[in-house]
């Protein structure tokens, strides 16, 4: 491309106009963030005085005190819940999913065919909520365990076998599996040993995909969690707003700090959210490949 | 030469199972073990399995098992495995193989239906639970289809490729396939005391009642309308952000404007839900406190039309990234040839865009857009759920499908209507995929997705 000096006066002025419009989309990204965090820092009484707001009339670290000095016990469980579904889940997954995908990837595989379309439609087509909701209940017993966070719907999905089977139809050449074999090597060694470690780049962007799901994971909770013992931070945050209650529910039996409503539930989103944020300049690079990954069509 | 070998180490062939009659026998030996157990005043009662054969009255009378016939078919199959085991050698012996694990797949199927079922077996019986009888009984069924998978495996009808196959097939297979067979909770009148295969049918009754109510065309057009906006609005932005991040002749800068564009992607609609709030709240919102002031206050919760716009708003606001990621790709793939050739033929900036650009990324476009007219039928329930705070006063505009079945599943608990909306939704948004595909399939054979 140009270089810089090259540039003519409507190259600049381009230029220009195209970081102003990307400019006002940065900021519109940001700022909501930064809305929700300065609020979790704000004095509850300047909340009740002049709103929510971009720099607190009133700077405080009441509701963090709250959340972890009042109340550990409720926050640390609740996270140490989602980390522990989070790390469980993004394991299973990836011991399990990547094994279909590269079974259905085969050329050699006979029924490869066969399952590669019952896999294509369970994206085309599905039971619905309220079938599955009975069968999780009724005859697996899932309510308020925690297989309800790990199992339904979120240990992968059609899609994502098809975009791993694709990547290793395309980057692992059967001659690679044959000379193994030639060798000696079974199928289990085959997959561990060689299949794998070539595919990591695709299993680190698929376990991310995977992770942040189990992560931001709500859904799951509302529907088969009942027990405030059982909830994650999303579960959590999602209770507070069906029902004020739960706020107060979550500090322990005896408060010993009153309960700063406003502010609080914004600290918990903050928490829920900072792991994600401090995590993002480095799985960035996978997450965006994760999406172009997504939008090409198998 | 491995096929001798595995022959003289492992002789499947002519001869009697004594594993699979063992399996067969202790099966058996099962219906004289606790099938289930409960605690009276500190004292464990078990129920045998043989007991629900002939029906049995213990403590004076208060507790009852009349007889269920039906448990007498765990012997059939008990039976028939013993004579599998002794008769094996007259079979083709992969025929034999299938033959034990279908018989494994009826003995653990049985046994697990009778765990859930044993409520409506004993319903004089509080807290009753389950014996290990009853587990070993399902156990032995799980061994016998892994015997008979192991025949087939020697007999190289199981190859070691499908043992990958299992564990994530499985997954599907219960997660996706089994809910399919839920269908029919739609045409069933369910009581949750009889189970779900006892409940009366009930016709087109579910859907006769969904459809006479307002709702069911408020949900519908809320579902496609919404679609509709965030497929026309989330595509173009993607496109001119797209454009945007491509033209771009600061490398780092580009980086960091994508970056902060995709981030919010990366959150949950609860925290989404909490922000929106944080702006809009009646009290304490940023834009009704700061913005509008005394005299312009909107209460965003209550007022119905504001809703759409701000909707398909926080919807662009989350998607933008992933658009534009998506958009920028397939435009930076373009070979840069093209816009040199065309500018030294005096084409401006536009002219390249909507010469070059748009055409180029129009396989792009049209596969995008395919995706999401298929999925006209599906709303993000977080979306529509969180970002409204779920308010009654405006339901009219929020509810889409997915919402209204969450409500009257978990809420109202009015199951008819939950699965005559959840089965209207499968149903017809397949329909819509299949008519999209034909659609696609007659206009660009390759842009077809099946």
């Amino acid at each position: 491309m140009e270089l810089r000096s090259k540039l003519t006066l409507g190259d600049k002025v381009e230029q220009t106009v195209l970081h102003i419009i990307l400019i006002f989309c940065t900021l519109s990204a940001l700022l909501p963030f930064v809305l929700l965090i300065m609020s979790s820092f704000t004095d509850e009484q300047a909340i009740r005085l002049a709103g929510y707001n971009f720099w607190p009339a009133k700077w405080s670290l009441y509701a963090y005190e709250w959340l972890f000095v009042a109340n550990l016990d409720g926050i640390v469980r609740a996270y140490g819940l989602t980390i522990l579904v989070t790390v469980i889940g993004t394991t299973l997954s990836m011991l399990v999913a990547p094994m279909l995908a590269y079974a259905l990837s085969r050329r050699d595989y006979k029924r490869a065919t066969l399952f590669s379309f019952l896999v294509f439609f369970t994206i085309i087509f599905n039971g619905g909520m309220v079938p599955s909701y009975m069968m999780w209940t009724t005859l697996f017993g899932l309510k308020n365990t925690i297989f309800a966070y790990l199992f339904p719907n979120l240990l992968f999905n059609g899609f994502l076998i098809m975009i791993m089977k694709n990547f290793f139809q395309q980057n692992i050449h059967p001659a690679l599996l044959e000379s193994a074999r030639i060798d000696g090597a079974g199928e289990l060694k085959i997959y561990f040993r060689i299949v794998m470690p070539l595919s990591l780049p695709i299993l680190a962007t698929i376990g991310l995909m995977v992770g942040l799901a189990y992560w931001n994971d709500w859904v799951n909770g509302l529907y088969y969690i009942t027990q405030s013992k059982m909830y994650t931070i999303q579960v959590t945050l999602n209770q507070i707003l069906l029902n004020s209650q739960a706020l107060a529910a979550m500090g322990s039996a005896v408060p010993t700090l009153p309960l700063p409503s406003n502010t609080v539930r914004m600290a918990i989103a903050v928490v829920g959210t900072i792991p994600i944020l401090l995590l993002y300049p480095f799985f960035q690079k996978y997450y965006v490949k994760g999406i172009s990954l997504g939008g090409v069509k198998e | 030469m491995q096929g001798k070998l595995s022959r003289s180490l492992l002789p499947v062939e002519n001869k009697r199972l004594l594993d699979v009659m063992l399996l067969g026998i202790l099966s058996a030996v099962t219906y004289f073990l606790p099938f289930a157990r409960y605690t009276h005043r500190k004292v464990v009662y078990n129920f045998n399995g043989y007991f629900f054969l002939t029906g049995r009255t213990i403590l004076n009378q208060t507790v009852e098992i009349t007889p269920v016939p039906a448990i007498a078919l765990f012997a059939i199959p008990i039976i028939l495995t013993i004579l599998t085991g002794l008769l094996f050698k007259k079979f083709p012996p992969k025929r034999g193989g299938v033959l034990i694990i279908i018989l494994g797949i009826i003995q653990f199927g049985l046994a697990v239906i009778t765990m859930t079922q044993l409520k409506n077996i004993m319903p004089g019986v509080r807290d009753v639970s389950t014996g290990f009888g009853l587990f070993l009984m399902a156990v032995l069924g799980l061994v016998l289809i892994v015997r008979g998978a192991h025949i087939l495996y020697l007999h190289r009808v199981i190859t070691a490729i499908d043992l990958f196959v299992i564990p994530g097939g499985l997954y599907l297979l219960i997660n996706n396939y089994f809910p399919m067979l839920g269908l029919i909770i739609a045409f069933k009148n369910i009581d949750y005391s009889v189970g779900i295969l006892a409940s009366p049918w009930f016709g087109l009754k579910n859907f006769h009642y969904l459809f006479t109510t307002a709702d069911a065309w408020i949900i519908t057009r809320n579902t496609v309308l919404y679609n509709l906006s965030f497929i026309v609005v989330g595509n173009i932005t993607g496109i001119i952000v797209g454009i945007c991040l491509a033209n771009l002749l600061a490398k780092r800068m580009r980086k960091f404007y994508q970056t902060s564009i995709l981030l919010p992607q990366l959150i949950s609609y609860v925290i989404v839900g909490y922000i929106v709030f944080a702006f809009l709240s009646n009290e304490a919102g940023f834009i009704n406190r700061t913005i509008l002031g005394e005299e312009g206050h909107i209460n965003f919760y209550a007022t119905r039309n504001v809703w759409p716009p701000l909707l398909i708003f926080v919807n662009t606001w989350k998607m933008l990234g992933y658009n534009t990621i998506i958009y920028m790709s397939s435009i930076v793939s373009i070979d840069y040839n093209l816009y040199e050739a065309a500018a030294i033929d005096g084409a401006g900036r536009f002219k390249k865009i909507f010469k070059i650009t748009l055409p180029m990324i129009s396989p792009t476009i049209i596969t995008l857009v395919i995706i999401q007219l298929g999925r006209m039928f599906y709303s993000d329930f977080g979306l529509f759920f969180q970002v409204p705070m779920n308010t009654g006063l405006l339901f009219q505009v929020t509810q889409t499908i997915d919402v209204y079945v969450y409500r009257m599943l978990m809420i109202q608990n009015r199951l008819g209507m939950a699965s005559a909306a959840s089965f209207y939704q499968s149903i017809v948004g397949f329909i819509v995929v299949f008519f999209v595909n034909l659609v696609v399939r007659k206009v660009s054979r390759e842009n077809a997705l099946f």
